[in-house]
């Protein structure tokens, strides 16, 4: 019988510490073209997994896509600096950190046509004050305590 | 004695084939003395080493075609008073609610007993069908993290204790109480004997017995319960032979039970504790998992009467501190000159810096098993390094003693200021966690509306149809995304189960079901947000959930993968820089998709399903409660995002 003891939620701040490593976030929103094919962008995305940590649609997981403004999606050529920059940033224990992609495993042709797919994404998630059960979330919270 | 299949014959598990050869070859691999009747010698036409084949007695016996052995008069039992009569009384008198077991020739005395004896029968104990004894196992391990009371399975010999072994392992490394009951039945099949059954699993249980007289049986049943209950908690067996359950009892009396008495810390220990909470300027309390809900209460006693901001574990597992009780939370300050864990893991019984330890020469102290791992694997310190004392003494007996001296050194003064400190601590607790609520609803909403569903949305959605309900979450959420715990509200003993205890899979169905089996009786209701890949470990175990009619509402989280080791296994793809395209392999589970509704339909389980319209999910968990709440289990299959 397998045990599976590495829970991600441990393995969410190696994440962020490795994310801010190579660059800082919250740039500018990508402004530069995305030269690649975003409808082969999308085989690559599922292909390689993507979906796994950000969601089929980018718009969940541990690292949200859509809409994001992280330094490594402003540009085409910054996405493929972060893709190549992986190998070796961490220890080779499991990990649910960002993997790397090497030219050899993700060639740039293809790099290309995933960060023109990534760009497609955007967040179709309405305000939380226009979900009804978020307003009933908040206000049960606002009850008193009852033992 | 290794055999291999083919030198078996076809004598099967749970075969009832019972003969002079069989019991004559048995007895001899277990003793190692040579068969000597030369008969059975000689039938088994094979080598010495190999198992005899079944006469044709045998063979018609195991099909049905032979009724069993006569009484020894017509019309007169073969037992009056069966020792397992005996046996089923003790688990009787302990208020052991529920066996749950997978039938196995070695126990069928004392499954005879469990169904056939006493005003009710099959009461107190009543018999739950597992199918599988890791599921038992498993019952066993969510019934006892509910209600802080063991409850029993039954292990088939050797092949059920060692199916139950994982399952054992898991309960022993959460510490939670477990009675189990292995049958041994040395005359019948050899590979289902040994001489030392519990030799296989005694690393990860805690106390265990192999009694060679029926008296020797209740009594080892009874330390087995004490020794469950006693902690450090865990899982206990006891080996059963047959013959025990099927001995005539005679005159013998079922022995008295002496409850188990549970140390607490002495009372200068107390004094000074109490002194050191009384003292402080801003005492805190960190609160790990107690051993029963009288714990719980006691814990909100002692902070009420010192007025201490309190940390809880209840959004990590069961019998903690209430998570919206106003004084749990940061509290007004976080500098705290004072901290007093309870059963807590060592890392959260600390000052706010060794400095500030040093300059006001303050102490912490842990009472408890909370910062001590488990002694087996290769588990380190259990929850970080111990800072301060730990005193190795259980919380939950010392509560009462810590109490009674508070209340001794408490002045009306330091009263007055207790009370202004509490409604400090209470605003600012509130204020925390409307503002962690919103933070966490701000981040719940990406993906609201996406399909698959997310799994923020499953949460989400549950909580409002839950929250005037007495709830269970069975199911560990860390696989799901863990947004129960910024959620919802864990204010009940029970209110999470958390994690697997070991992280060993096939584990959420099963607890969920020894949860509901506890909730049934007490009219709680029970939410199991099931990953797939743990479901498919033992799926049986729903069938047990509608044969029994137990409260519980499945809704899967199914994103088609081991999902966690496929991001494992994508990141070594990375790291080696090859395959990248590849790490689906051996994670997922697609082509074909399993259908889960299907499934529970095969159990006999209302269901629906797949659902990967988020606009559809919140009708199906109301009907998924309405059925559940007419004492029907029923399953969703929600489609979802990875996490």
């Amino acid at each position: 019988m397998r045990t599976k003891t590495r829970i991600a939620v441990v393995l969410v701040a190696p994440i962020a510490a490795l994310v801010f490593h190579v660059a800082p976030m919250r740039a500018q929103a990508p402004a530069s073209p995305a030269t690649g094919d975003p409808v082969k962008g999308k085989k690559v995305y599922e292909t390689f997994t993507c979906y796994g940590c950000h969601g089929f649609t980018g718009e969940t997981g541990a690292r949200v896509l859509a809409a994001s403004r992280s330094a490594n999606l402003a540009s085409e050529s910054a996405f493929l600096t972060f893709m190549r920059a992986r190998a070796n940033v961490a220890p080779t224990q499991p990990s649910t950190s960002m993997p790397n992609y090497s030219a050899a495993t993700l060639p740039d042709a293809q790099a290309k046509d995933l960060y023109a797919y990534i760009r497609t994404f955007t967040s179709h998630a309405p305000p939380v004050d226009q979900i009804p059960v978020f307003g009933q979330i908040l206000g049960e919270a606002q009850k008193p305590y009852k033992p | 004695m290794a055999r291999s299949k083919k030198t078996q014959g076809p004598v099967t598990r749970r075969g009832f084939l019972k003969g002079a050869a069989t019991a004559a070859a048995g007895a001899a691999a277990l003793t190692g003395v040579p068969v000597t009747d030369a008969g059975a010698a000689q039938s088994t036409g094979g080598s010495p080493d190999s198992a005899p084949p079944p006469s044709p007695a045998q063979v018609e016996r195991d099909a049905g075609n032979v009724r069993p052995p006569a009484a020894a008069r017509p019309g007169q039992r073969a037992a009056v008073r069966p020792g397992s009569d005996l046996m089923v009384q003790v688990l009787r008198d302990l208020g052991v609610e529920y066996v749950a077991g997978n039938p196995g020739s070695s126990f069928e005395g004392l499954q005879e007993s469990i169904i056939n004896y006493g005003t009710p029968p099959n009461k107190m104990p009543e018999f739950i069908t597992a199918l599988h004894e890791e599921s038992a196992v498993t019952m066993a391990h969510g019934y006892g993290k509910a209600t802080g009371k063991p409850m029993c399975a039954v292990l088939h010999g050797t092949i059920g204790v060692q199916h139950a072994a994982m399952s054992i392992y898991q309960a022993y490394y959460d510490r939670t109480p477990a009675l189990l009951l292995a049958g041994r039945d040395l005359g019948f099949i050899a590979a289902h004997s040994a001489n030392d059954m519990a030799g296989m699993v005694r690393s990860f249980t805690k106390w265990d017995a192999q009694p060679r007289t029926l008296a020797d049986s209740l009594t080892a049943i009874q330390r087995a319960y004490n020794e469950a209950i006693t902690p450090p908690c865990g899982p206990t067996l006891v080996v059963l032979d047959i013959e025990l359950q099927k001995e005539e009892a005679r005159e013998l009396k079922v022995p008295a039970y002496a409850a188990a008495k549970v140390t607490a810390i002495d009372v200068g220990q107390a004094r000074e504790i109490a002194k050191g909470l009384l003292d402080a300027q801003n005492p805190r309390i960190a609160v790990g998992r107690l051993r029963t809900s009288d714990g719980v209460k006691a814990a909100v006693e002692l902070a009420e009467l010192v007025g201490a901001s309190t940390s809880t574990a209840a959004t990590q597992g069961p019998m903690s501190f209430p998570q919206r009780h106003p004084l749990c939370g940061p509290g007004a300050s976080a500098t705290y000159d004072y901290v007093l864990g309870l059963e807590a893991p060592a890392a959260t019984v600390s000052l706010s810096g060794p400095a500030l330890s040093t300059l006001l020469n303050r102490d912490t102290a842990n009472i408890g098993f909370g910062g001590i791992a488990p002694g087996v694997s290769r588990a380190g310190a259990g929850g970080g390094t111990p800072s301060g004392r730990t005193i190795p003494i259980d919380a939950e007996a010392s509560l009462p003693v810590i109490i009674e001296e508070t209340r001794r050194q408490m002045t009306p003064e330091r009263q007055r200021l207790i009370q202004e400190r509490a409604g400090r601590h209470a605003a600012a607790n509130t204020q925390a966690r409307m503002e962690e609520l919103r933070r966490a609803l701000e981040q719940k909403r990406a993906g609201w509306d996406a399909s698959p569903v997310s799994t923020a949305r499953i949460y989400a959605e549950l909580w409002p149809l839950i929250v005037n309900e007495d709830w269970i979450l069975a199911s560990p959420s860390g696989f799901s995304g863990g947004h129960n715990t910024q959620l919802w509200d864990h204010n009940r003993p029970y209110s999470y189960l958390g994690g697997q205890g070991a992280g060993g899979m096939g584990y959420g169905a099963p607890a969920s079901v020894g949860a509901a089996l506890a909730a049934k009786s007490r009219g709680r209701i029970v939410i199991n947000v099931q990953t797939d890949g743990d479901l498919n470990y033992a799926p049986g175990v729903l069938w047990t959930a509608v044969h029994h009619q137990l409260p519980m509402l499945t809704v899967m989280h199914n994103n088609r993968a081991w999902h966690q080791e496929l991001m494992f296994v994508e990141y070594m793809c990375g790291v080696r820089g090859r395959g990248g395209d590849r790490g689906h392999i051996g994670t997922t589970l697609r082509e074909p998709n399993i259908d889960y509704r299907a499934m529970a339909m095969a159990y006999g389980m209302e269901g629906e399903g797949p659902i990967s319209d988020p606009a559809k999910l919140n009708a199906a968990l109301k009907r998924g409660l309405a059925s559940v709440k007419r004492g029907q289990p029923y399953l969703i299959d929600v489609i979802t995002q990875p996490r």
